[in-house]
Formats: C-alpha cells, structure tokens, sequence
C-alpha cells in the first residue's frame, strides 16, 4: 500500500471514556493499550492494513486546538503524568531526577520539544553485532524510519529560526571550537512560540494526535480516551484482550473489556512493566535496565537583551563529545519553567526573574549505561529508582562544565547552573573550581524526558522480555511497541526511535497476520 | 476524579510559602496569593492518590521547620515574611536532602503557577506568544 504524504485527515475522533456510565465491551482484531508514539504508530499500520483496530489511552483527550488556550501549568494538569511532577528517586547517591511524560491522546508525543534523531549507527551496530538482534542494523531501520519520517513531517529547523539565545549558545560553542549542527524535528508551519514540552500552541508540532491517530481512526480506528487497562487477558499462554476501568470525573467505576487477537502494549517504559507484570510476564528483566538520558540546563544572563523565547525551541546540537557520552542542545523553556530554575528567594528570586529577556538557556544531556528500576507499589503508578553508574556521574559533572565555560566564552555576566543551593556564577574560574571539585551528585538538578529500555528486546528469553518481532518470549500474541523495547540507552531524543521500531513491529504483525490469527482462533 | 480540597491548614501553608518566595517591595497581592493556593490545589488535585501525601507531608514539613530547626515555636505560617525568607533561603542550602527537595517541589510548582500570571509575565517583559522572527522568515 502507497504511503501517505501525512497530508491526510487532520483530526483524530474519540470516544471518551469519561462520559460513558455502562460498561463497556469491545471486539477488535487488534487493541493497542496507548496512544503515544508508539501506540499511534501501530495503531495506523494496522488500520492501514485492514485490520480493525480499538486503541485505549489512559490519559483524557484535550484536541490540539485547545493546546493554546491552555497555559503550561494547565498543560501539565489535563496532558502531564502526575501533572508534571513524575520523579526518579536517586540511589546511592544519584541525583533526584524529575521526569516528564504524557498521559493523553498523543502521549509524551505531545510533549516533547519534537526534536527527531536517527538511532546513531554505533548504538544499532552494537544491537546487530553484540546483542545478535540481525535486523536492528541501520539498513534494516531504514525503510521504518523513512516512513514515520515523512508522516510525522520531520524537516531541519532553518537557520532562521534560531532565536538570539540561540545565536549565543553556538558563539560560545565556535569559541571553544564546538561545532553545532541544526537539528531536524517533527514540526509544519513552526512559528517558534518555545513552549513545545506544553503542546504546541499552533498546531505545528507534529504529534502523533495531528499525525498518525487522525488516518488511524479515519480508516476505521477506534481511539477509546480515560481508560486504565489493568491487565491482558491470557489464555493458554495466548493474549485474547484487555481489561480495566473508565477513569470517570466522579470516580465511579466502569468497567471495560475489549476482546482482540492480537494485544500491543504502548504504554511507555514506566507503565508497560507494571502492566506485563499484573498480567503474568514475570521474566526478571521487567522493569529493569531503564536508561534515562539525564539532562541539564544553565541560564545565562547576558547583558544585551537576548528575548531567547523568540524561535524554536530547539534548534541545534552537537555530538563534539559524543565520545565523552555528551550531547549538547540548544533550547529555550517557557519563562516561567525556566525562572523555577534561578536561585534565591523573594527579591533576590525576582530580580533574576526580571532579567529573564536577557537569558539564554544552555543544555545538554548524557548517554547513560542505565541503572532504573521500575517497581510496583500501592496504587498506579510505579516507584522509579536511579542507581546512576559510576562512569555517568563524571559525564555530568563534564556537560555541566562545558556549558558554563560555552556561556562565558559567549558573553555571560552570570550563569546560573543546575546546582541546588549555590550562587549565580561570575566568572570561568567558578567554573574551573566547580569541575575541580563538583558537588555530591544529590545537589545536580536532573530532568529527564527518554525512559527506556525496561522490557527490553533480546534473542534469548533469558536475557530480556521480546523477541525481535516485539512479540514477548512469554505469551504468544502479545506484543510491546514503546520504548521500553529498545535494549540500550540511545544517547538521542527517543520520539523518532520508538516511532520506527513500532513501525518495524507493526509491519511484522501485519506480515504474520494469518498465523496469529490461527494461533488467537 | 472527585474534586480535591486542601485543608485550610495547608491552605495557609501553601499561602505563606507564596508569599515568602514572591515577597517584594509591592507584593505579592492578596489577589496574587489566592490565585496561587487555587492553582496549587487545582494541581494537587490531578496528581495520583500516592503523590499527593507525599506533596502534603512535604508541605507539613515546612510548616513545622520553625519548630525543627529551632527558629520558633510557632508555624512557619506565622513567622514575619522576612524570618520565611531566611528559612526558605537556608533550606535551599541545606545539605539534608529531604530538605532541599521539598523546598525545590515547592519552588518549582509555585513559581510556574505564578510567573504565568498575566501581570507578571508582562512585569518580566514576556510579549505572550506574539512572536517576530517566524513572520520575518516567513516574508
């Protein structure tokens, strides 16, 4: 089948689960538990491919009109796990790490600052050769990503839309001889607003609710929005559907079923653990191995007026030190995100907040070896444990350093780095004394916005929870299509990754369509 | 979900802390604190039934840091704005973990509720979404 140009239907129908009082049953050859880049991804390959599909998301269904209308904080409450307040707990002395992730139609898809990368080849020649997984080599992605590549609009940001933050963040680079290269992002019609972790205001981020959910659901696709799976229906070592309840306003509780031959689970690498748990998949792996990408931001305040907020919000990179396991981005948070982050209290607070049209944001993540846990506790969402390993605590410190000396080289008068509890910086030699003697790892401010890798892909059942195909060594027809899969850090935004793989996974069941259908009968 | 109501003890607490951390030669308004305790309960609202005691007793915490640290015998609602500042100010510098991160929790989720009101986000000189170098690439 042809290929769409993504040009196609534009708005995707739901049915809300919020407003439906009786209980609810369903029948689908295919139910997808989410609805975010992975979900969406199959969802549209199934639908594509003839077979009746029913995807259930969680989270509400907020139409990207209202996105807009909507102001971060308001975002984070109706679109946000935990309404933006998902955290890591550090082990052994890692840092506390915030994490943000969608809970909506479109997922964290809606939420990320759309940046689109490639699995690097040196992390797919590593799954290929090492891992022995043959078919994740870059040929064998190519025609995936090719695919979610043209319906999600990935283009390079045009030089004309960095802001002068921007500028200012690729002067410091040039003078400490860093080159920068413009990213690529799912985006039509960007008009740089810089809010794009809060939903783009415009409707120009290409999110999986603009982009595959609308051709999903226009070619017979049914987007069920509030409800919780709570887990698979197995039956002789075979998954026949799902079941769980409407997330209803009133916390009455509805129950729901949907019967299919085939299961996906998309829930993400914190929720697809706990649901492959509660529905017997107990190999070890679950829940193990999450990477996270931690990454931190600087501020710098300049003397010029810089109005950083004009421009996308992320327009370059650079991978100078991806030996060193860092990649360095230019980015900009909305104001208020980003006057969280100044220190002090009260007028001292204030003042650096007034002197935000003078701040550029510096930022950079790190390619971390993992060490996340996800743990099942009481109630539905996961306790996430951090044991940070020994080589990725120096990698922080070291990206840290780099973008405060990046600032100064730039012009800073001040910078204020990811340090609970210390003093803007005013020169290069704090600096100096910060990568001299960094501060207990406790004390970084961490964000991460990639989890991965809990339920990974392996060619051995005792090694990892899929197989190639994504399809769980455990129960037959039962599929993960998330990030969750990947079986490595990827030291790159996930969004276009998982979007590829899912795409890879969907393809694959709809190839073995007529066994798995024999296998379900 | 049914609609969640902060006590008004934590109410007060909540509204103290804003006003420490937002203190300044004009305010914050009474307008302003209110806006912020109904932001703040609208959030804590949609956060899941494990976060939010977590989010309370952090706000307990702060509310009797006066008492643990030996500054006062009294609420941390009921010290003198300045005295809250001096509290607030020691506790981002603590070495105590705990401490620290219920003072960011806190710093963190009250200064996005109220560096997104309209009056201050003009104060710090933000234009909104009106924006000028896409319509300049455009043309």
């Amino acid at each position: 089948m042809a290929e769409s140009s993504g040009l196609g239907p534009t708005a995707v129908e739901v049915l809300r689960g919020r407003e439906i009082r009786a209980p609810l049953s369903l029948r689908a050859d295919v139910v997808i538990v989410g609805s975010g880049a992975g979900g969406a991804v199959v969802a549209r390959e199934m639908a594509r491919a003839g077979r009746s599909v029913v995807v259930v998301e969680e989270g509400p269904f907020v139409a990207p009109g209202e996105y807009g209308k909507l102001p971060p904080m308001g975002m984070f409450r109706r679109c946000a796990r935990e309404a933006g307040l998902s955290a890591v707990v550090g082990l052994g002395g890692s840092p506390f790490i915030s994490l943000l992730m969608g809970r909506c139609v479109g997922g964290s898809s809606v939420l990320t600052g759309g940046v689109c990368f490639r699995i690097p080849d040196e992390v797919l020649h590593e799954w290929s050769g090492r891992l022995g997984l043959t078919s994740m080599t870059p040929e064998g992605l190519d025609p995936h990503f090719r695919v979610v590549e043209r319906v999600a609009h990935v283009e390079t940001v045009p030089d004309a839309m960095r802001s002068r933050g921007i500028d200012l963040f690729t002067d410091g680079a040039a003078k400490l001889g860093i080159p920068m290269k413009p990213l690529r992002r799912n985006t039509r019609g960007c008009r740089g607003a810089s809010r794009c972790n809060f939903g783009c205001p415009h409707g120009a981020k290409m999110s999986v609710d603009v982009s595959f959910l609308p051709e999903a659901t226009a070619r017979g696709a049914l987007v069920v929005s509030d409800a919780l799976v709570e887990r698979v229906d197995v039956t002789s070592g075979v998954a026949r559907g799902v079941r769980g309840r409407l997330i209803t306003d009133d916390g009455a509780r509805v129950p729901f079923e949907v019967r299919a031959r085939v299961v996906v689970v998309a829930c993400g690498s914190l929720h697809t653990p706990l649901l492959l748990r509660a529905s017997g998949v107990d190999s070890r792996h679950v829940g193990r191995h999450l990477t996270l990408h931690p990454a931190v931001r600087v501020s710098a305040l300049f003397d010029e007026v810089v109005e950083g907020w004009d421009g996308a919000m992320q327009p370059v990179f650079s991978d100078h030190f991806a030996s060193e396991g860092v990649t360095l981005v230019g980015v900009y948070p909305p104001v208020s995100v980003l006057a969280a982050g100044f220190p002090g209290v009260g007028r001292k607070h204030r003042a650096l907040a007034h002197r935000t049209p003078n701040m550029a944001v510096f930022g950079g993540m790190i390619h971390d070896e993992g060490g996340g846990s996800v743990h099942r506790v009481i109630g539905r969402e996961p306790l996430v444990t951090y044991r940070m390993a020994r080589e990725d605590r120096p990698r922080l410190v070291r990206l840290i350093e780099i973008l405060g000396r990046m600032a100064f080289a730039a012009g800073a008068r001040e910078v204020a780095m990811p340090v609970f509890g210390i003093e803007t910086m005013k020169s290069v030699k704090e600096v100096d004394d910060f990568a001299a003697r960094p501060p207990p790892m406790r004390r970084i401010e961490c964000t991460a916005f990639h989890p991965l890798g809990s339920a990974k892909m392996s060619t051995d059942p005792r090694e990892g929870v899929v197989r190639e195909s994504g399809e769980t060594w455990q129960v037959d027809n039962l599929f993960v299509a998330d990030g969750s899969v990947l079986p490595t850090s990827i030291g790159v935004n996930s969004q276009l990754p998982i979007m590829a793989v899912a795409h890879k996974i969907a393809s694959g069941i709809a190839a073995d369509w007529d066994r798995l259908a024999r296998r379900a009968a | 979900m049914p609609g969640f109501t902060l006590s008004p003890r934590h109410r007060t607490t909540v509204r103290a802390i804003a006003g420490a951390l937002f203190e300044h030669e004009s305010g914050p308004t009474e307008a302003q604190l209110d806006a912020v305790v109904a932001a703040y309960e609208a959030h804590v609202g949609a956060v899941s039934m494990q976060l939010r005691p977590v989010l309370l007793l952090a706000l307990d915490l702060v509310r009797w840091l006066p008492v643990l640290l030996f500054v006062a015998a009294r609420p941390f609602e009921d010290l003198h704005v300045d005295e809250r500042v001096r509290l607030l100010e020691r506790m981002e510098r603590s070495r105590f973990t705990p401490l620290v991160l219920a003072f960011v929790a806190y710093k963190t989720l009250l200064t996005m509720i109220f560096f997104e009101m309209p009056e201050e986000l003009r104060a710090m000189g933000y234009p909104g979404l009106e924006r000028k170098r896409w319509l300049r690439a455009a043309a």
